[in-house]
């Protein structure tokens, strides 16, 4: 039954090599972009050496190395191509074929970030040669198997996130408000411009209970071993409830949002 | 027709559109104010830990962090068309119209869309930045004021040549469309103090890649803290960018070949 959704995933890899330079530009372009977040927080330990947030500034340095990897392979933009398929009514082309349009949606954009996925850890081992103390590894096999658990969780909730965002075009046209707010929380709560350990703790556990910071922020903290114990367990079933919910959510808006599909444009 | 006459009906037009989508641009505007929000929130929480990043106050940091959407705008609104439809225009053959009309091809293409919304936006957003400018330069000098305007029309003609230089890069490399989104990126870096980055690096950001021009050095001036040195270095790259990038545009509508060129 999957098959024919991995070969979906596999066409889309092959159209995407298609356009390496392109590929390459947005790599680096993310990277550039996230990589100078860690000079404007490193100007702050020289003013004074201590530790803020409970991040040394060796920390502080990993951390936006890491965000900027891990964003590389969860971050996804496919909410217009939704929003256009239904504005334009290509969707309906889509209805009638034998699968399943959110799963071949989903698929395809696998396909398409697929090349960032595998840049990522390349980038990860040359930065790791490079600056060994600051590309630091994870503490032991445990702790980078939960990251690898936390880095699927985010990878699926960024997905998911993207599908209910360009769902909204069943009742909106313009869908780039929505886009906009979830990356303005994305980039405020989520770990991309402030690592969530330097909030106050009420408001730690508020962002932790927000699925913003399974996309991006909590990752890179199991990996820096900022999150153990309990609190993994705690995390990760709060990371799974939220897939379940975006999952319902996901669902319902496609029941609702088909009743209102009208093909219109074609 | 004279060009102030076509500038008069490019305004009506955009007008006119934007009363027809008024909503889409209530949204725009909105969510534009909820970004500087986030800014604010961001520069209190490391203002929280420390009371200067790079020698700039949290004072300073807001006239910086209000300025660059300002410009953004600004520059949208007179050439955002161009600089997001350009590539497009070039690989799908649609240049055509303006090369046949008896004006500049490259007036037309740059400016033939005033888009009034990112306009209006652009004048909220400056209204704030006064405010913040004012609260932290009380006793702003005219020469102060003077270069800093100079700084804003070297950072719109910047913004503009970069815009154009990459859409004309679509008559040789058709797969290049994702060219400006990743200048935007970069320009994400136009919204903090670039002096907090390794010299090599500030030196790349003032010249190759004129990030500090966009925002950095206007609001140096504003502030009274930018160097002649600077100002000029700022002037001459501006018109560095610009003669390349007409010289570039020149160069590139010779291979333009209609279609799917």
């Amino acid at each position: 039954m999957m098959k024919k959704y991995f070969l979906v995933t596999r066409n889309s890899v092959e159209e995407t090599l298609q356009y390496r330079f392109k590929q390459l530009v947005w790599a680096l372009s993310e990277l550039v972009s996230l990589l100078f977040m860690p000079f404007i927080w490193l100007s702050l330990y020289t003013n004074d050496k201590v530790a803020i947030g409970e991040m040394s500034s060796t920390d502080i340095i990993s951390y936006f190395v890491l965000v900027s990897l891990v964003s590389m392979v969860t971050t996804t933009y496919f909410s217009r191509r939704i929003a256009e398929d239904i504005n334009k009514g290509s969707l309906s082309a889509d209805l009638t074929k034998p699968y399943s349009y959110i799963f071949w949606r989903i698929f395809r954009e696998i396909g398409i970030r697929m090349s960032y996925t595998l840049f990522a850890p390349v980038l990860f081992f040359v930065g790791r040669l490079l600056f060994p103390e600051y590309i630091v590894l994870p503490a032991n096999i445990a702790a980078f198997g939960w990251f690898l658990f936390f880095l699927i969780i985010a990878r699926i909730l960024c997905i998911l996130s993207e599908v209910i965002v360009g769902f909204f075009a069943f009742w909106f046209e313009q869908i780039w408000g929505f886009r906009s707010v979830r990356w303005l929380l994305d980039s405020l709560v989520g770990g991309r411009l402030i690592p969530i350990s330097f909030f106050s703790l009420t408001i730690q556990s508020f962002v932790y209970a927000l699925p913003f910071a399974y996309m991006l922020g909590i990752p890179v903290e199991v990996y820096l071993g900022k999150i153990t114990g309990t609190d993994l367990y705690i995390k990760a079933l709060l990371g799974l409830a939220w897939v379940g919910v975006f999952s319902a959510l996901i669902a319902f808006m496609w029941y609702r949002g088909l009743k209102r599909y009208n093909g219109g444009g074609i | 027709m004279s060009y102030v006459r076509l500038c008069r009906v490019i305004i009506n037009n955009s007008v006119a559109r934007f009363t027809e989508y008024r909503g889409n641009a209530l949204t725009h505007i909105t969510v534009s104010f909820l970004w500087i929000a986030l800014r604010f929130i961001f520069v209190g929480t490391i203002f929280s830990y420390t009371n200067n990043i790079g020698g700039w106050t949290k004072e300073m940091i807001w006239v910086l962090v209000l300025l660059f959407p300002f410009i953004d705008s600004i520059g949208q609104a007179i050439f955002g068309t161009m600089a997001w439809g350009l590539h497009d225009a070039i690989v799908g053959g649609e240049l055509d119209g303006t090369f046949v009309k008896p004006k500049s091809s490259l007036f037309l293409n740059s400016f033939i869309r005033f888009d009034l919304q990112p306009f209006i936006t652009g004048m909220l957003q400056g209204v704030v930045f006064v405010w913040a400018l004012v609260h932290a330069m009380p006793n702003i000098s005219i020469i102060q004021i003077g270069t800093g305007i100079v700084a804003i029309l070297c950072a719109l003609i910047v913004h503009y040549s970069v815009s154009l230089l990459i859409g004309c890069i679509g008559f040789w490399f058709p797969r290049t469309e994702n060219l400006l989104e990743a200048w935007y990126e970069v320009l994400g870096a136009a919204s903090y103090p670039l002096t907090v980055l390794p010299k090599a690096l500030y030196q790349i950001f003032l010249t190759i890649l004129p990030v500090a021009l966009i925002s950095f050095i206007p609001a140096s001036a504003f502030l009274g803290v930018l160097s002649w040195k600077l100002f000029v270095l700022a002037i001459g790259v501006t018109m560095v960018f610009l003669l390349a990038s007409i010289g570039l545009w020149h160069v590139a509508i010779k291979r333009y070949s209609s279609a799917s060129s």
